[in-house]
């Protein structure tokens, strides 16, 4: 049972920012829910998704975060609060919807959560989506702590229902996964009937008038801000040097003031409405000090718009100096930390920081890199994706025409890497690699003439992979598409997709056949089983060489890990150290330093390659590699 | 640098490889596929059987003292006298009809032989009983990596084998036979070495390509190029023949062909090739002991007609090997040079 429903109003319950901000959905009376899986975001949707039947509410993996959005906007035209989650690329793809939302403005109360991450440490990019609320004139807020992100929430839902206006949430990473005790407050006791007023009208033009009435909208926001307990100052009067800070930035200021034994000397200005910009409230708060350190997470968005407001009335509020990610007192990328808000504070006020013992600290770094050795990224044990791609690199190398793979998002993003034998050689956004691959297959008639392969997964494909694909077969850019079918949003946490017969909130819905999609486009279709490496390697090998239309291979097997969760896997496998020929010309760990899965490793005391108990998980796939038969797989007894 | 590294940047990378098959089946990391050695993944040994055995890896200066025709102890016309050699042969019939003798004779139990069609081309095959030689006859002009069979069947079980090997593969089977690398047992294999005349071989893929082009094949009965002043390629198809300039098929030869300086397989235990001026019989060099052993049991058994090499032939072959020598050690040189 979800933790968001445990636990009566008034209780404490430790809940993790995400979570918060679902609960704090929850008692804001949001009834249609929808989100597209991506970290820092999924659990939010995860969270509603458990208790929405029983709510009587919907919830929704949707196909895309523009989908989702568009959904949720239905909702709040017909009367009924709404929200769509997605992480900083979701807005990304939303983006054309939202500036257009923005115009057309909304009913009952809708908001908008980005999860970002900075540090890119499960992205593609690192992207402040906090931009958003500029391009389109949309309030935005920011929690800095779980229970701030649930009244947050709770207050966004309002919020956009008195200005009719999509509001926006913003989380990071630290603050959706990290956990404290949060009061929960109570569930609305009725629900809203959707109902469609058809004398209303819900569009953008003409865009002069109502792009105003987003100004006025702003104005009418900021007022609100200038009052709001959201934001507040702590520290003494007169500082010495302020701190502008906002989200998580927050309590790393705090912390870092603390330790620096800073109390008495920086003051911490924390703002949880950073658009549009409370600059009364501000104006007081940097009426305190004439240094200001900002701390914000990836861009300097609050640095830069309170530096904007600061120019324009600089003659009232005279001369100040600005640190911050600008000038690099602290970096210009990468997440922000408690250890680089400290050395911004050494640096700006110098305070007495007994220094730690280097001998110390070279010794405990010793100890720890002995512990934690580097390692790369790699697929699980039994990963179908590493069998799929062991047959692309085959084939492709047969062909011996400087074949590739254009890559796409999903856990086989890591075909980049050595675990994924480095075939992919082009990754962006979602869907992508079928756009960049039309575009090389296009140049065939300027000479262009090596065979390209888009690979895909399951999710992906149905995200944004149709158009690119409905393009290639128009145009002619005929390439293979190979569409890794796991059954699952693998990376993001196994949520279903629109190939599987259940959605977010169980059984029931309908699942559509890859094959049926692709065949109705116009492409060819065949399927095989990625366990089967020889057969999968032939049927790459010959698409490559048929290069008439659009050929689909769709390689289908469930994740491992999915397959672990319904069972398991039906082998043990051995290696016959009599039999394996170790460093030797013939083989040169071809196992282990080849193939690479981690089931296996080469002991280099007996030089043989063994399987790790613990690891493998008995796909038996790497018995068909071992070129001398050293691995044996045996199906197992489940019995014992 | 480990051997396989070196090999791919001094044979294979530069288009040198000749297909013979050599390298291929001792490993994972070569393999042989539709007429071509592809490098699946790197191997880090320092020192490989690959890259010992290859024959386009230059290990001496040429010995200009050798005869035009490499060391033998005879030269005879022959043609093989009874079915199915008659038949199946592309000229006199000698290569098979001697095969099958040695199979006879004890001498091999098996041989590494060339199909004449198959999916991916012209490949290695094993031959143990007289149908499945015979399914062997005839020239094909193609890199067949054969060899790469050898290799497989080698490690399956130890036996006396015969091998029919173009130039490059003879060289290569002597170095088999030389390298520390290779182990004893493997060699151990090579019994009887039958070697073809050889000026070229076609790069399987692009040739392949042309022929679907020009609408030929996919069953192909017989190749020949005539003697001059002929200049054709000729293809038998099951009911037609198709004659193409050799000017359109030469630009296809494999380039590392370019290189090499033995044009009558001088490696072997007996060469065998075209008699210049009828078609009916074959010129044939005797190397070894073996090789003429194998002859005088033909010949004993009615198998074969032995009969004297015309000198004028002989002269007429000696230039054209000569001719080979100069032009392959001329480039080999000039590679060398470039790098």
């Amino acid at each position: 049972m979800s933790e968001i429903a445990k636990g009566q109003p008034g209780a404490r319950v430790l809940l993790m920012g995400n979570e918060a901000i679902a609960r704090g959905f929850l008692e804001g009376g949001v009834q249609f829910c929808a989100a597209y899986p991506g970290n820092p975001s999924s659990e939010i949707l995860e969270n509603i998704a458990a208790v929405a039947p029983d709510l009587g509410i919907w919830a929704e993996w949707s196909v895309n975060e523009k989908v989702a959005l568009e959904g949720a906007a239905a909702a709040s035209f017909a009367g009924v609060r709404s929200m769509a989650a997605m992480k900083q690329n979701g807005v990304n793809v939303a983006l054309d919807f939202i500036t257009n939302l923005a115009l057309s403005g909304v009913k009952a109360g809708l908001v908008l959560v980005t999860c970002d991450d900075p540090g890119a440490i499960s992205s593609t990019n690192e992207e402040d989506a906090r931009f958003v609320a500029r391009v389109a004139d949309l309030p935005l807020l920011e929690p800095a702590f779980p229970e701030e992100a649930l009244s947050m929430a709770k207050y966004a839902l309002e919020l956009s229902e008195t200005l009719g206006s999509l509001c926006v949430l913003r989380s990071v990473s630290r603050l959706s996964h990290s956990r404290e005790a949060v009061t929960l407050g109570t569930l609305p006791e009725t629900k809203r009937i959707p109902e469609f007023d058809v004398s209303s009208l819900w569009k953008t033009f003409p865009v002069a008038p109502n792009h105003q009435r987003m100004h006025r909208n702003m104005d009418r926001a900021e007022a609100w801000f200038e009052e709001s307990a959201f934001n507040w100052y702590e520290g003494p009067d007169r500082a010495e040097l302020l701190i502008i800070t906002c989200g998580n930035g927050y309590v790393y200021s705090r912390e870092a003031v603390e330790l620096l034994g800073l109390g008495k000397r920086v003051g911490v200005v924390k703002l949880g409405t950073t658009w549009p910009l409370p600059r009364q409230w501000l104006a007081r708060q940097l009426d305190r000090c004439d240094r200001i350190l900002f701390v914000e997470e990836v861009d300097p968005f609050v640095e830069e718009g309170v530096k904007a407001f600061y120019a324009q009335n600089c003659s009232e509020l005279g001369i100040k100096k600005f640190h911050g990610r600008v000038d690099r007192t602290l970096p210009k990328d990468g997440e922000m930390k408690p250890d680089l808000v400290m050395l911004a504070l050494k640096r700006l006020l110098n305070p007495d920081l007994p220094p730690r013992d280097r001998e110390y600290a070279d010794r405990a770094k010793a100890v720890v890199d002995a512990m934690a050795p580097p390692r790369a990224l790699g697929f699980c044990p039994g990963c179908p994706h590493r069998a799929s791609f062991w047959s692309i690199k085959n084939a492709l190398k047969l062909d011996a025409r400087d074949g590739f793979v254009s890559g796409d998002i999903g856990c086989y993003t890591l075909s980049l890497f050595p675990t994924g034998f480095s075939q992919s050689k082009l990754t962006h956004c979602m869907g992508s690699g079928l756009g960049v691959a039309g575009g090389f297959m296009k140049l065939r008639s300027q000479g262009f003439d090596q065979p390209v392969i888009s690979v895909v997964g399951d999710s992906t494909f149905f995200h944004a992979g149709i158009p690119p694909l409905v393009d290639a077969i128009h145009h002619g850019a005929e390439y293979l598409l190979i569409i890794l079918d796991n059954g699952a949003t693998a990376m993001t946490g196994f949520q279903p997709h629109p190939g599987l017969e259940k959605g977010a909130m169980g059984p029931g819905a309908r699942a559509l056949d890859l094959e049926s999609v692709c065949r109705s486009l116009g492409a060819s279709v065949a399927v095989q089983d990625p366990y089967d490496l020889d057969g999968t390697r032939e049927a790459i090998y010959r698409l490559l060489n048929e290069e008439q239309g659009v050929r689909v291979l769709i390689l289908r097997r469930a994740c491992a890990l999915v397959q672990r969760k319904q069972g398991g896997f039906p082998y043990t496998v051995q290696v016959d150290p009599q039999k394996c020929m170790g460093d030797d010309c013939g083989c040169n760990r071809y196992c282990t330093r080849v193939f690479r899965c981690p089931g296996l490793y080469f002991d280099r005391t007996t030089s043989k390659s063994i399987v790790d108990e613990i690891i493998c998980v008995g796909c038996g796939v790497c018995a068909d590699i071992c070129p001398q038969g050293a691995i044996s797989r045996e199906v197992m007894n489940h019995a014992e | 640098m480990s051997a396989l590294k070196t090999l791919l940047k001094e044979v294979i990378e530069p288009g040198l490889c000749v297909a013979c098959g050599a390298c291929v089946s001792l490993c994972p990391y070569l393999v042989f596929r539709d007429g071509k050695v592809v490098c699946t993944d790197l191997c880090e040994c320092e020192q490989g059987r690959c890259y010992e055995v290859c024959p386009k890896v230059q290990t001496k200066k040429l010995d200009t003292r050798v005869p035009p025709l490499g060391h033998f102890q005879s030269v005879y016309r022959t043609r093989a006298t009874v079915d199915p050699w008659k038949q199946t042969g592309q000229y006199g019939g000698t290569v098979s009809a001697l095969i099958y003798c040695a199979m006879q004779e004890g001498i091999i139990s098996r041989a590494v032989l060339t199909t004449k069609n198959g999916v991916g081309g012209p490949h290695g095959v094993v031959a143990m009983t007289r149908e499945e030689v015979s399914a062997c006859g005839g020239s094909r002009y193609v890199g067949c990596g054969s060899l790469s069979v050898f290799n497989r069947e080698a490690q399956r079980s130890v036996a006396p084998t015969g091998l029919v090997a173009l130039p490059c593969q003879a060289m290569a089977l002597s170095k088999m036979r030389a390298s520390t690398l290779t182990h004893e047992e493997h060699s151990s294999s090579i019994s009887l070495i039958v070697g073809l005349f050889c000026t070229w071989a076609l790069d399987y893929r692009p040739f392949v390509r042309f022929l679907k082009r020009e609408g030929v094949g996919p069953e192909i009965r017989k190749y020949d190029i005539p003697p001059p002043p002929a200049n054709v390629l000729q293809i038998a198809e099951s009911d037609s023949i198709r004659e193409f300039p050799l000017d359109r098929i030469r630009p296809m030869a494999m380039e590392g062909c370019g290189l090499c300086p033995d044009m009558t397989a001088e490696q072997a235990d007996i060469s065998i090739g075209a008699l210049e001026g009828d078609v009916g019989w074959n010129t044939v060099i005797v190397r070894t002991e073996l090789g003429r052993e194998l002859l005088e049991r033909a010949s004993g058994r009615g198998v074969v007609e032995v009969a004297e090499m015309p000198s004028s032939s002989l002269s007429h072959l000696e230039e054209a090997s000569v001719a080979k020598r100069v032009r392959g050690s001329a480039r080999q040189r000039e590679r060398l040079n470039r790098d």
